[in-house]
């Protein structure tokens, strides 16, 4: 009996060295040691075996079964390690076959460039308001200390609606709105679509996005209006800005500028974006004109602000040097696509 | 408006002043040049030459001519123009000489040698004259500079008229040259205006309206000769762009020039009954302007009549019937001031803005008037020796303005600039610029503005704050933060809104946004019949194909899919923009709701049973109501009558009863009115409306504790039978025991009876407080299967 018993251990430790994958061993496992197994077969001839042998036999049985049971393991371990090793080859393998894309839309310049400047705002406390795109007369004008006959209006061409209202000019008719919707002090800016009547050509747009801000309270003075700025079109152009005031004529600001910025292109040296200045004209601003506090409700002797209009078309246009404004409202795709 | 150095000269000492640094200061301090133009660089070396003989070249216009440019040693020059002649005293430019692009060279023409160029008044940046030489006056010696002749160079600075808007005072060299001597710290000199008027009165002024006409004054002069003026004259006129016509008129455009009031005369022959009346003109009353042009007058335009007719447009341009001619012999020189409204609104009316209207239209000062009328007649009588004034000032104004005073508060002043400059620094800046200023209580200065700034520019405190910021210069200004008050928060919910349905469209939905003009365009809505009928129409349109405001969105997108049809197959765009709706009232402001629209289109066969590219957009629109947070909108077949909306493919976007937008496919027939190759559906959704409904806020449950069940039912059901009323079914059957009932698809053809198609649903089973049972299970299928059946006549697949 320890003969055949020593003979299928033999027989085992080849079977088991030489199968191939897990199924072969699993069969195996199951043909020695399993209930109808060879080796527990041999076990069941046990009775037979006279009683002074039992103890060495049974010895010799759990020798055999132990070394056939670690032999599997061993068997198995290996089989699982080759295993893996043939997965972590691959020779065909090509990181730069292209994936399939999920479609991302483009977001327009103009929304991008918008919420970016909406973010800054934010960030600094300004509320971000919206207000209609056909405004009247008294908005877009009279309230704006540009009465009736006004040369002023000539600076503005505007687009008349049957029945006198008029495509808004500008955003400043939000100046108003704001100040007769909340208590000051308050600060805000009110980005949006303006119009003019105007022929188009690769630098004009008769349609065009425009970001009015305003900031109202005690004593504002043009002091703090140059730090404003400064300090917004620096986060805006992500970079310190030079910035000069010069006067400049609104009727709704007293004083008035333009705000020029030092050019970006050639820092201030000359180049033929800035017309060999070094500075571009960017932003029209001032203190509001207490004028328009009265028609906003507002006493001037009480209150004071700063206002600016900030062109996001042109900044958009500077941002991404895109050479003609037609682009924007063209709806060739070619072109939106190429900012998602 | 074109400002020339050497007439600023004229008014306050320039010498050794840099052109550039001045139009720097006068860019920070006043208003911005565009631009400074050099004139006659190359110039400075002329010199006057005496022409000793001219003799034609054979079968040529040339001619050869010996001139004598003082050296000693005389030029052969061929000159072209058909008016040399010997013994005139020419302009010759000798080689090196520079004259506007082409640089002077010995060579020879036509086999005779040219040593050097005789030049015509253009040529030498005088006048458009070119048809012949430059024949100077008198005598000057062969060899003399040109220059020292005739000013021939000269530095112009360029200023949009656009920022002068609200100076009346600086629309000429004397105003520029105050600015200028405020800058410079030097004085302005004093005007010359000393005329002999006499007491003569020999026509009656008559001025009907004082308000349109604060003050009219009239001068005749006699012994006029009408001639050419003289050519320093016709020089500066012609370098800020003044076409010299003759001394009369080039006096009058001088004076207005330097001092800024627009002069008119008028031929003394032509002023009938010896009377002036100002007056507004009679409806329907014709006027013919010295351009020729009739024009038909109402009663709100002003007009200069004399006893019997018009004789000049009041502020803007002078009569045909009255205009100074060659054997003028006296004349009448109005130098008036007129409302600068009146004036504005006849020549927006006519459509005719005159140098003379522009500068009436920003309010000019009355003061103006006599300095004028003096100035003309003193230049009169240099360019015309025999000129006598043959009457008084005759002057009919009202009541001079007493220089208005304004209380300036020291103070104020430092607050609202941010810095501080202390009253005697302010009382300087604002005395520099003609101010009267002394000091009335503590830390009040009284200042009186100048009659020129006192129109409409300076009326306020706030104005001289301005005056004193800009003298400062805003550049000296250092920068300071705002102290500010913490305010309440105001998020602004619809901008929210509309951000996130940019962002779920464009990175969830993969469609490209785009932006359409606010109008329509007339010649894509003919062509796909969808012209509004009513729409808000614009007085000025940019072009007859834009008339109106856009009433919707979905003409805007078309717009897109034609102009990129040819080159992509897919296109996905959307955008979000207001539409205009007449309001309820005349008065009232459109509404203008800021709308959603989308577009999605492929080259697609045309029986589309699934209606796929509907199904796309009406997936996108699920997935948007969570994204806004917004209830979703229910699809209703049916109601959409946007011309290029399919009759049948197409649902109203509804919330609750209110209709918020459609979605449709496009018409068979408007895709073939845009000859595209693609299918296509759109939505448009009002997305104020929406966002004004309840925020759908996320109702948390806690998580499932029982395991779910998932069986799918495949339920066969007429084709008329909607997936919406199956969902309902199955949903009604069991209520509180389904969890979720979610179409998978739709099936046809084999195996099913004509009309029916099979419909698969997934539908996840599951309850609070215990596990289901197999019983329960089965339980439920079957009422499920009874709810179908009675609901929708659904039956198993089999
Ligand atoms: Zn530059």
């Amino acid at each position: 009996m320890i003969d055949r018993l020593e003979a299928l251990r033999a027989e085992a430790d080849a079977a088991i060295a030489g199968a191939p994958d897990e199924a072969a061993l699993r069969e195996l496992e199951v043909g020695y040691l399993g209930k109808k197994g060879a080796i527990t077969e041999v076990l069941k001839g046990m009775k037979d075996v006279a009683p002074a042998d039992r103890p060495r036999v049974g010895q010799v049985v759990n020798e055999v079964r132990g070394a056939v049971e670690s032999a599997i393991a061993r068997r198995r371990e290996s089989l699982e390690a080759a295993r893996i090793a043939a997965l972590c080859e691959d020779p065909t393998f090509d990181a730069t076959l292209p994936g399939p894309v999920p479609r991302v839309g483009a977001l327009h310049p103009v929304t991008q460039v918008t919420w970016h400047v909406e973010e800054v705002f934010r960030a600094m406390g300004f509320m971000l308001l919206d207000y209609p795109e056909v405004e009247t007369d008294w908005y877009n004008f009279q309230a704006l200390n540009i009465p009736a006959d006004h040369p002023a209006r000539d600076m503005q061409d505007t687009f008349w609606l049957e029945g006198g209202h008029l495509l808004r000019t500008h955003t400043s008719p939000g100046q108003i709105r704001s100040m007769q919707s909340f208590a000051p002090p308050f600060r805000a800016i009110f980005p949006g679509r303006v119009f003019r009547y105007e022929r188009i050509d690769a630098s004009h747009e008769h349609t065009f996005h425009q970001v009015e801000g305003l900031m109202i309270d005690r004593d504002i003075s043009v002091a703090n209006l140059i730090h404003s700025m400064k300090t917004l079109l620096g986060a805006i152009f992500e970079r310190e800005v030079t910035v000069r005031l010069r006067p400049g004529y609104f009727p709704f600001v007293e004083p008035g500028f333009e705000l020029d910025i030092q050019c970006q292109v050639c820092g201030g040296s000359g180049c033929s974006v800035c017309k060999h200045s070094g500075w571009v004209e960017l932003l029209p601003c001032g203190l509001v004109h207490p004028n328009v506090l009265r028609f906003g409700g507002l006493d001037p002797d009480e209150w004071s602000g700063w206002a600016f209009g900030l062109g996001l078309s042109r900044l958009v246009m500077m941002k991404y040097q895109i050479e003609d404004i037609r682009h924007l409202a063209g709806g060739d795709l070619r072109f939106v696509a190429q900012f998602r | 408006m074109l400002i020339s150095l050497r007439w600023l000269a004229r008014h306050v000492d320039l010498d050794g002043v840099d052109a550039d640094e001045l139009g720097r200061r006068f860019t920070l301090n006043v208003a911005e040049l565009d631009a400074v133009h050099r004139v006659g660089a190359g110039l400075e070396g002329l010199v006057v030459g005496l022409v000793q003989r001219a003799e034609d070249v054979p079968d040529t216009h040339l001619h050869a001519c010996t001139v004598d440019v003082g050296d000693g040693t005389p030029r052969s020059i061929v000159c072209g123009a058909p008016n040399v002649a010997a013994g005139q005293r020419v302009v010759v430019a000798l080689p090196g000489a520079v004259v506007g692009d082409l640089e002077i060279v010995e060579r020879p023409l036509r086999g005779v040698l040219s040593q050097g160029m005789i030049c015509s008044e253009r040529e030498l940046g005088l006048s458009d004259a070119h048809e012949g030489i430059l024949v100077l006056d008198g005598d000057p010696a062969p060899g003399t500079l040109v220059s020292e002749l005739v000013p021939l160079t000269d530095v112009l600075f360029e200023i949009d008229n656009k920022s002068l808007t609200h100076r009346p005072d600086l629309w000429g060299h004397r105003g520029i040259a105050r600015e200028v001597s405020a800058i410079l710290g030097r004085p302005l000199r004093p005007l010359e205006l000393d005329v002999d008027f006499t007491d003569a009165r020999p026509l009656t002024l008559t001025v009907e309206a004082p308000d349109a006409c604060p003050r009219y004054s009239a001068v005749t002069l006699e012994g006029v000769t009408v001639a050419p003026s003289p050519l320093w004259l016709r020089a500066l006129l012609h370098r800020v762009g003044t076409r010299a016509i003759n001394n009369v008129v080039d006096a009058t455009n001088f004076v207005m020039l330097d001092l800024g009031n627009p002069l008119h005369a008028f031929d003394r022959r032509e002023v009938a009954g010896d009377a002036i009346v100002v007056r507004f003109a009679r409806d329907g009353e014709t006027f013919t302007t010295l351009d020729g042009a009739e024009r038909s007058l109402r009663p709100s335009d002003l007009l200069i009549a004399d006893a019997e007719r018009g004789v000049a447009l009041a502020g803007i341009m002078g009569g045909e019937n009255s205009e100074i001619r060659d054997d003028t012999l006296a004349v009448v020189l109005e130098s008036a001031n007129f409302d600068a409204a009146v004036i504005r609104r006849t020549a927006v009316r006519l459509g005719l803005r005159t140098e003379s209207s522009a500068r009436f239209e920003k309010s000019l000062d009355p003061a103006l008037v006599a300095d004028a009328s003096r100035a003309f007649c003193r230049l009169l009588a240099e360019l015309c020796p025999g000129v006598r004034v043959t009457s008084a000032f005759m002057d009919v104004a009202r009541a001079a303005a007493v220089p208005p005073t304004i209380a300036l508060r020291v103070d104020r002043v430092h607050r609202r600039l941010g810095v501080e400059l202390g009253a005697a620094r302010i009382t300087e800046m604002l005395t520099r610029l003609s101010f009267g200023v002394r000091p009335a209580q503590d830390g009040v200065l009284e200042v009186t503005v100048p009659s020129f700034r006192a129109t409409k520019d300076i009326a306020i405190e706030a104005d001289l704050i301005e005056e004193v910021g800009r003298s400062f210069g805003y550049d000296h200004i250092p920068p300071q933060p705002a102290t500010v008050i913490l305010t309440d928060p105001h998020p602004n919910h619809q901008k929210l809104t509309e951000r996130a349905a940019r962002i779920y469209l464009a990175k969830t939905a993969g469609l490209d946004e785009v932006l359409s003009y606010a109008f329509d365009f007339d010649p894509l809505l003919e062509r796909i019949g969808a012209v509004p009928a009513e729409r808000l129409r614009l007085v000025n349109a940019i072009s007859a194909e834009m008339p109106a405001l856009r009433t919707a969105l979905g003409p805007g997108l078309l717009g897109v899919l034609e102009k990129n049809a040819r080159r992509e197959d897919a296109i996905g765009v959307f955008e979000l923009g207001r539409v205009f709706l007449p309001g309820p009232t005349p008065d009232a402001l459109p509404h203008q709701p800021t709308t959603l629209g989308g577009l999605v289109a492929e080259v697609a066969a045309e029986e589309d049973p699934d209606a796929a590219l509907f199904a796309r957009l009406s997936g996108v629109l699920r997935g948007l109501a969570p994204a806004v947070q917004r209830t979703p909108l229910r699809l209703v077949q049916g109601g959409v009558a946007w011309p290029w909306a399919h009759p049948v493919r197409q649902a109203r976007l509804m919330l609750g009863e209110a209709t918020l937008g459609y979605v449709a496919e496009l018409h068979p027939a408007t895709q073939r009115a845009l000859d595209v190759r693609q299918r296509a559906a759109l939505f448009e959704l009002d997305l104020d409306a929406w966002r004004e409904s309840p925020r759908a806020a996320v109702a948390y449950r806690p998580l499932a504790r029982y395991p779910s069940v998932y069986r799918d039912f495949a339920v066969v059901v007429a084709e008329a039978v909607r997936a919406e009323a199956v969902a309902d079914a199955i949903e009604a059957a069991v209520p509180g025991l389904v969890r979720d009932v979610s179409f998978q698809s739709v099936f046809r053809g084999a195996g099913l009876p004509g009309g029916q198609k099979s419909m698969a649903f997934a539908v996840t089973l599951g309850l609070d407080d215990r596990t289901l049972t197999d019983a329960d299970v089965r339980a439920a299928e079957e009422a499920i299967w009874t709810s179908l059946a009675e609901r929708v006549s659904g039956t198993p697949r089999a």
